[in-house]
């Protein structure tokens, strides 16, 4: 499990993520919400080893991510960017990429690869899209074959950046919807989410960032009911309990 | 990218590609041994090869038409390969030797070792060797400094070259007499290209595709950005060097003997990529056949052309190559499919 201990991290001595306390739960979707530029991709490219911190530590199971080997940080958590280059590749042949941490030499992939890449394709619900290379897809049809080689990835953690932008509504819930599938794997599923909507109602637990320090950490009615999300956005949020959900309706400051 | 239904056969079927490559390759290869200022046919050929003593036609065959079809074939090989590599080092799918300065790093090396080392020649490809590896650290560093954008590379590349070529005309101005064949080595040409310069450079070119292919999942994953390559676990940055270690040797080996010829590095990536499709460990065999075809073609149609005066295959391949940059770039406007 990852751990942030008063992680302070930033660009070319620059802090913009102030010493923040957290714990992503294995089983959980936790979801990075805030305005622009309160530190929320920072955060998550420093939770996954990709910038180094500059104050405090990223812990994984109790040992600094700094004291792994970057072969086996990749075993143990899976990053997804925000903004790739579609690749020429086949779909199955990126999805196979995720098995790269595991390759041993000779530096071929297994027989036992192939068929972990493939049913990660089938689960990511991209089976059919195989053999069509990766450029030549459309936005969510590209994001459920990026998901799909996490999933080969096999990790415990899954730190997804801005998964659902640009994506339409259908794709959107697609995603959030194969998110939630793995965290009821036990899988730890992190996210930045722009869309505050999709935040609130598919998150378990909700960090709330503003200027890049950790406001409220919680689920969403709690965020809710302690005004700290309408402080932090500026706007009034209210909670319209549904049949077996809640929706949220939100509203400029009067 | 649309994909019409010939190449989308074919990507299903790398192997036969692959196969068409070998054939295209050898076919060149005996049209370039056969034809030229003194044609051959194949069954005087098969007798200049298999004769004993030296006969007028072996003697062509020998020290003439084998180096240079030898030459043309690795040069054209390395120079597509090394274009695989350095588009995907630098995930830009503009990157070719000649535009990113490369070449002229080449270049620039190779002028200074004829003007301080004359007699030196053996140290011509090694001194190639580093001055491609230089000149493409170098753009690599400047461009990830001045921002990630794809023109941003292609702009330095412009800018590297030309101070590079700038130093290389005050090395030609100043040591006329070491450089008096450089006018041609800068238009790049295989007339005269030996056995003793070909030789080993083939054997560089075939040591660099060879270490190419073993990181041929490292190559495709480092196309695909900085952050997924390093969260899948690599090195970035060690895999990237090591890669442009293979590419400068590839591409210094080539230049060394057949001095700076453009645009091979980026037509054949290209034609390639639409056959058998983006993977590096199917692109790189490809490439390399198709590159050493292409190369070969193109060095016997400038003997023909204007035969008995040959050009060099340099211009022809200027010709061909800017027109074929004109038309990638439009396309990425367009497309939106490279970024």
């Amino acid at each position: 499990m990852i751990e942030l201990k008063d992680l302070s991290a930033g660009y070319n001595g620059v802090e913009t993520v102030h010493r923040v306390c957290a714990l992503f739960p294995p089983g959980e979707v936790t979801v990075l919400i805030g305005p622009n530029g309160s530190g929320k991709t920072t955060l998550l490219r420093a939770a996954a080893g990709l910038i180094p911190p500059m104050s405090g530590a990223v812990l994984l199971d109790g040992r600094s991510l700094g004291e792994y080997s970057s072969r086996q940080a990749a075993q143990r958590i899976a990053f997804l960017p925000q903004s790739r280059t579609p690749p020429q590749l086949s779909a199955e042949r990126l999805v196979l990429h995720g098995r790269f941490p595991y390759l041993t030499y000779p530096r071929r992939y297994r027989k036992e690869d192939r068929e972990i890449a493939g049913e990660a394709l089938r689960q990511a619900g991209a089976g059919e899209l195989a053999q069509k290379p990766v450029c030549s897809l459309s936005g969510g049809e590209r994001q459920k074959v990026y998901l799909a080689m996490a999933i080969a990835q096999d990790t415990e953690t899954v730190l997804l950046d801005e998964p659902t932008t640009y994506l339409d509504i259908r794709c959107q819930l697609e995603v959030m919807e194969l998110a939630r599938e793995l965290s009821r794997r036990g899988k730890a599923v992190v996210m930045v989410l722009h869309d505050l909507n999709l935040a609130l109602r598919c998150a378990s637990r909700l960090l709330l960032l503003e200027n890049g320090s950790l406001q409220a950490a919680g689920p969403a009615e709690e965020l809710v009911r302690s005004k700290s999300l309408s402080r932090v956005f500026g706007v009034q949020v209210r909670a319209l309990p549904d049949k077996d959900s809640v929706h949220y309706v939100f509203s400029p400051l009067p | 990218m649309k994909y019409s239904p010939i190449s989308s056969t074919l990507r299903s079927k790398p192997g036969l590609v692959l196969l068409l490559g070998a054939a295209l390759c050898l076919a060149a290869a005996l049209a370039s041994l056969c034809l030229g200022a003194a044609s051959l046919s194949p069954a005087e050929l098969w007798e200049a090869a298999f004769a004993k003593g030296a006969t007028p036609a072996s003697a062509i065959l020998l020290f003439v038409r084998l180096p240079r079809t030898l030459g043309a074939l690795a040069a054209g090989a390395g120079l597509a390969c090394g274009g695989v590599i350095l588009q995907a080092v630098f995930s830009n799918p503009l990157a070719g030797p000649n535009i990113i300065g490369v070449n002229s790093g080449a270049g620039l090396a190779a002028a200074l070792c004829c003007a301080l080392f004359p007699t030196a020649i053996w140290a011509l490809p090694a001194s190639a060797f580093a001055g491609a590896l230089l000149a493409a650290a170098a753009v690599f560093t400047i461009a990830r400094k001045s921002g990630a954008s794809r023109m941003t590379m292609v702009l330095t590349g412009v800018a590297v070259s030309s101070v590079l070529g700038a130093c290389t005309d005050a090395v030609v101005t100043l040591v006329p007499d070491a450089l008096a064949g450089f006018n041609s080595f800068r238009i790049g040409g295989l007339a005269g290209v030996t056995l003793r310069q070909a030789g080993p450079a083939f054997l560089y070119i075939l040591a660099g595709l060879a270490l190419a292919l073993m990181l041929s999942n490292e190559l495709d994953i480092l196309s695909l950005g900085e952050d997924t390559a390093r969260s899948l676990g690599l090195h970035a940055g060690r895999a990237r060097l090591i890669l442009l270690l293979a590419a400068a040797l590839m591409i210094g080996s080539a230049v060394s003997f057949a001095g700076l010829l453009g645009f091979v590095g980026l037509l054949a990536p290209h034609i390639c990529r639409l056959l058998v499709g983006g993977e590096s460990r199917r692109l790189l065999p490809a490439s390399a056949l198709f590159g050493a075809a292409f190369l070969t073609l193109c060095d016997l149609l400038s003997r023909l052309l204007f035969s008995p005066f040959e050009l060099p295959v340099g211009i022809l391949l200027s010709f061909l190559g800017g027109p074929f940059f004109l038309w990638l770039l439009l396309r990425q406007k367009g497309g939106r499919i490279h970024d």
